[in-house]
């Protein structure tokens, strides 16, 4: 007969638990012979816990191809008013805004190069990206 | 306290699954029981997850950043039992704050501290349905040892969170006879329960 007041779920878990940590510490023999009483075997168990990684795989695949393709529409999209037309004026602009958010530049650096070295396609890219992010709009307001 | 891993001394994939390739049959036994006896404590609030899932689910997390392993310092089977662990916390404490909603997933990190486990208890002994499917599965693990005075002692020890050593004191058992009635009882949870 069951107490009133008893919380089962908190139960459950708490023998469950403890019944899961006794068996870090039995025998290489107890565990065997309980994983087959299940009918888990070694294999079944290292498949499992490699399709984990696959697993894992795949989701870094699938956010690598979305930041790609994010960093590709950005590319071919019509360039915003916020970008000047000018080489002069991209850098110029870059070059402040990095000033005023110098938290860009380990994102500036880690896909391109040192400023000085970047080429006129770069300096354009990454204003394009940034304009992407909504760094570039967020960085005029704050100047006007 | 605990040190994040930094990223350079933490587990590359090559790294996981050498150390996968490289565990023993009693350790995939270990593994796949702490994962099926986890998953059986969380009852209806496994929401359909299975050992499997949880098992999957620490290996991602020991890859990714929110876990991360420092093979030079950890033996692999402990970390991805804590992992599994604290997943399985997690699913748990998701599903006793949904009730009766759907969720497939808690995105909360799992280094984040978890909610007050008081709250926990006050709103999982308010849904009547979690708490009598949890009610009837205690109930029957506790018949299946209806002669075993010994095991049924160490079933409510546990239940009510009690350590071995406080349960051997109480039981008046010694180590050997507390670790026997132990091995009954996984291994009678194991054969009935499917799992």
């Amino acid at each position: 007969m069951s107490k009133p007041g008893r919380n089962h779920q908190e139960e459950l878990w708490n023998l469950m638990t403890a019944l899961a940590d006794s068996v870090l510490d039995s025998s290489d023999e107890e565990v065997l012979e309980e994983a087959q009483l299940n009918g888990d075997s070694a294999e079944s168990t290292r498949e499992t816990l490699l399709d984990g990684v696959k697993l894992l795989k795949k989701q870094r695949l699938a956010d690598a191809r979305a930041q790609y393709e994010a960093a590709a529409a950005s590319m071919t999209a019509p360039r915003s008013s916020r970008i000047p037309t000018s080489l002069r004026e991209m850098r110029d602009l870059l070059r402040s805004l990095l000033e005023a958010r110098p938290q860009l530049q380990p994102a500036l650096t880690a896909q391109f190069r040192d400023f000085a070295e970047l080429s006129d396609e770069d300096v354009e890219g990454f204003l394009r990206q940034l304009d992407a992010l909504g760094v570039l709009d967020e960085y005029l307001k704050d100047k006007r | 306290m605990s040190r994040r891993v930094p990223v350079e001394e933490a587990a590359t994939v090559v790294q996981v699954e050498a150390a996968i390739a490289a565990l023993t049959a009693a350790d995939n036994a270990r593994i796949v029981l702490y994962a099926r006896r986890l998953v059986k404590g969380l009852g209806s609030t496994s929401r359909g997850r299975d050992h499997k899932d949880l098992m999957q689910d620490a290996v991602v997390s020991v890859l990714s950043d929110t876990r991360r392993w420092n093979p030079a310092n950890v033996d692999f089977v402990g970390f991805l039992c804590g992992a599994m662990k604290s997943i399985a916390s997690n699913w748990r404490n998701t599903g006793i704050r949904a009730g009766g909603v759907e969720v497939l997933c808690d995105d909360r990190p799992s280094d984040q501290p978890e909610p007050n486990p008081l709250l926990n208890a006050a709103s999982s002994a308010a849904d009547p349905e979690r708490e009598t499917i949890a009610k009837d599965e205690v109930e029957r693990i506790d018949r299946l040892f209806e002669a075993d005075d010994l095991v049924r002692d160490i079933i409510a020890g546990m239940g009510a969170g009690m350590s071995g050593p406080d349960i051997m004191e109480c039981t008046g058992a010694s180590e050997k006879e507390y670790r026997a009635a132990v091995r009954r009882l996984r291994r009678g949870v194991g054969r009935e329960g499917g799992s």
